[in-house]
């Protein structure tokens, strides 16, 4: 185990100093740049409640990635698949159903949670019973998610007239509220996020289901002659991981936007590969590894203010960081790749 | 207009405009899709075409912006192309790290440090000044057909056909490109031949970087003529998918690119000849064939045997 995290500071590490570098040559200070990150997001309760409602969205992409990675399969498709979980969430949200209370946001979640899983299992059925590669299905029908999803929320279901977003959802969709200070508050949904990834863990480790994932995703030819159902597994497993990304979705529609636009994600779906590897694809530590990465995204906007370096500078942090693991990860891929 | 005329009017000019769209849009993604090509047949997964195309078009516009001569600029763009190509390579072959999830980081690396430099150079956010773009051709304006059909284009088209015949001509008939393909498809016999087989994947993978940058400053300059964050916007996975359609072999990759580029342009033409029919909608079309292809096609998704193992 010693072994295996040790990886995780090299790679922050080395992600941080090249980034650093990179700014000094620039001009702008490495130390500044450290100091507003962690100030902007851990030093104050504001930022704090930023940091952790975006790392509710980035546990559950996150598990979108791990959980099919452990059955050997890539889903790049989560940001599709939050991007309809939001929308079947906003719909369902705008519709008026005050009179169920607390079991019209129920309904909204589970349209999230299905819409997403339909995305994921349209991957795993092109993957198992017509041999599309996953990563070429899931990022095809990224595409489709994105542009039907763009022509939908300016056309159709447009609030008005090229406004581009949806209605508003009624209140009895909101999600509650958990912590609240000022201006700023984080849902419930926090928790559910912790939840499910503990929560997966346990189905991994202590279940039917979850050693067949991990059989599948060590040796598939073994596990086919041990009588494990290889593709059923993988189409679960995608269907499964789309379920996370969809209820993410939903949690955003629910819990923050409260109306849906096509831009709303910012590319934290894709954030989901850096939080999965970043966690070994172990469901539970994407939680420390989704705080990470939130910690990055949520103070974007102060680096932009006060540094005055583009909020892109993230991104180069981000990427070096992904790259970093994909190299320090390698043993774990060989194993999985046999 | 009766019916005669309308018919002419479609086959003399609708046609052959539409087609013309289609190939200026097809031309960056046969780009990418060539660069995928060399990378993926040795046996090495390009996911970061996208991240290599988006900094090609910045380090165009950049270069070109910077010294005022375009030609300067596509060096430069091809250039920093090929240097994310040997990040890439360096990561995948001599660090042996998970080829996608490296690829993925370049992408969104080179999101990152395109919108920084963009500040830095151009003190811009969002989109850069304008710069000199690769000149255009135009000719044959009075002849009705073949003005639309092949005019205007620029200098950056007549040297991707190059490109295209001599990706295909190295690819089939020559050493080198045996050598490459054997590469993808089982090293160690390659190797057992007394072939270098990580000269060829670095060669490759470099190769391909150069040709995606190329691809991104087609897009930022010779397409239009600035730089805008995020401009690839999806096209190096597009031009992914093209080449994996067109079986991992270039030529079918053209057409699968320019079938895709003519149905994005039938799309936009379409709203504006009939309003009703939503342009968005019809982005869709070109993805969802692509997919049905895939997936009615199983034996075309037969990929290089060693692709992505080391």
């Amino acid at each position: 185990m010693g072994k295996r995290i040790a990886f995780i500071p090299i790679s922050l590490f080395t992600a941080f100093a090249v980034t650093g570098i990179f700014l000094w040559i620039n001009g702008f200070s490495p130390i500044a740049f450290i100091r507003i990150l962690f100030t902007s997001s851990w030093g104050s309760a504001t930022g704090i409640l930023l940091v952790l409602t975006k790392s509710a969205l980035l546990i559950l992409t996150g598990l979108a990635v791990a959980i099919p990675f452990r059955a050997g399969l890539f889903n790049i498709g989560g940001e599709g698949q939050m991007i309809l979980g939001a929308l079947a969430a906003a719909l369902i949200g705008a519709l008026p159903l005050q009179c169920i209370g607390v079991f019209h946001l129920l309904l909204c979640i589970i349209a999230g949670i299905l819409c997403g899983s339909l995305w994921g299992a349209l991957a795993g059925f092109l993957k198992v019973q017509r041999g599309v590669h996953e990563v070429i299905g899931t990022i095809m029908l990224n595409f489709i998610a994105f542009k039907a999803v763009n022509e939908l929320t300016f056309g159709a279901f447009s609030a008005d007239a090229g406004s581009g977003r949806t209605s508003f959802i009624h209140e009895s969709a909101y999600m509650p509220v958990l912590i609240t200070h000022g201006a700023a508050d984080t849902s419930i949904g926090v928790l559910i996020s912790f939840i499910l990834a503990v929560g997966l863990s346990i189905v991994l480790y202590r279940t039917w289901f979850g050693f067949e994932i991990r059989a599948v995703g060590e040796n598939p030819t073994a596990s086919r002659n041990a009588g494990i159902a290889v593709g059923w597994t993988q189409f679960w497993t995608l269907t499964l991981g789309g379920a996370c990304a969809g209820l993410a979705g939903a949690i955003e529609t629910t819990g923050v936007n409260h109306t849906f636009y096509a831009r709303f994600t910012g590319g934290l779906g894709f954030d989901g590969i850096a939080v999965a590897f970043l966690g070994l694809c172990e469901p539970w530590a994407t939680i420390p590894a989704a705080l990470t990465i939130a910690t990055l995204r949520a103070s974007d906007r102060a680096l932009q203010l006060d540094l005055g370096a583009p909020k892109e500078i993230v991104f180069m942090v981000e990427g070096i960081l992904i790259i970093c693991i994909a190299i320090f990860t390698r043993r774990r891929n060989e194993r999985n790749s046999e | 207009m009766d019916l005669y005329t309308l018919l002419i009017s479609i086959c003399l000019h609708e046609c052959p405009a539409l087609l013309h769209a289609g190939a200026l849009k097809a031309a960056p993604l046969l780009w990418a899709s060539l660069g995928g090509a060399y990378s993926e047949r040795s046996g090495v997964i390009n996911i970061g075409l996208e991240g290599m195309m988006l900094i090609g078009a910045f380090a165009a516009v950049a270069g070109s912006g910077l010294t005022g001569n375009p030609w300067i600029g596509l060096f430069v763009g091809a250039a920093a192309g090929g240097l994310f190509g040997l990040i890439h390579a360096l990561a995948a072959l001599q660090w042996k790290a998970n080829q996608i999830v490296s690829g993925m980081g370049i992408n969104i690396f080179a999101l990152g440090i395109t919108g920084f430099l963009l500040y830095r150079i151009f003190e811009a956010r969002g989109n850069s000044p304008e710069v000199t773009k690769i000149p255009a051709v135009h000719g044959w304006e009075d002849v009705p057909f073949l003005s639309d059909l092949f005019f205007p284009f620029s200098l950056l088209h007549i040297l991707l056909l190059f490109a295209l015949c001599f990706t295909i001509f190295i690819f089939y008939r020559t050493a080198f490109g045996l050598r490459l393909r054997a590469c993808g498809e089982d090293p160690e016999v390659v190797k057992a031949a007394g072939v270098n087989v990580s000269f060829y994947r670095y060669a490759a993978v470099v190769i391909s970087g150069i040709l995606a940058g190329i691809g991104g400053a087609q897009l930022s300059l010779s397409d239009v003529s600035q730089f805008s964050v995020g401009m690839t916007n999806g096209r190096g996975f597009v031009a992914l998918a093209a080449l994996i359609c067109g079986g991992w072999r270039p030529g079918r990759a053209a057409w699968v690119c320019l079938f895709l580029g003519t149905a994005e342009a039938l799309g936009e033409r379409l709203t504006a000849v009939f309003p009703l029919i939503p342009s968005r909608a019809c982005q869709v079309l070109p993805f969802v064939f692509a997919l049905l292809v895939l997936a009615y096609k199983r034996e075309l998704a037969q990929q290089p045997r060693a692709l992505g193992k080391l």
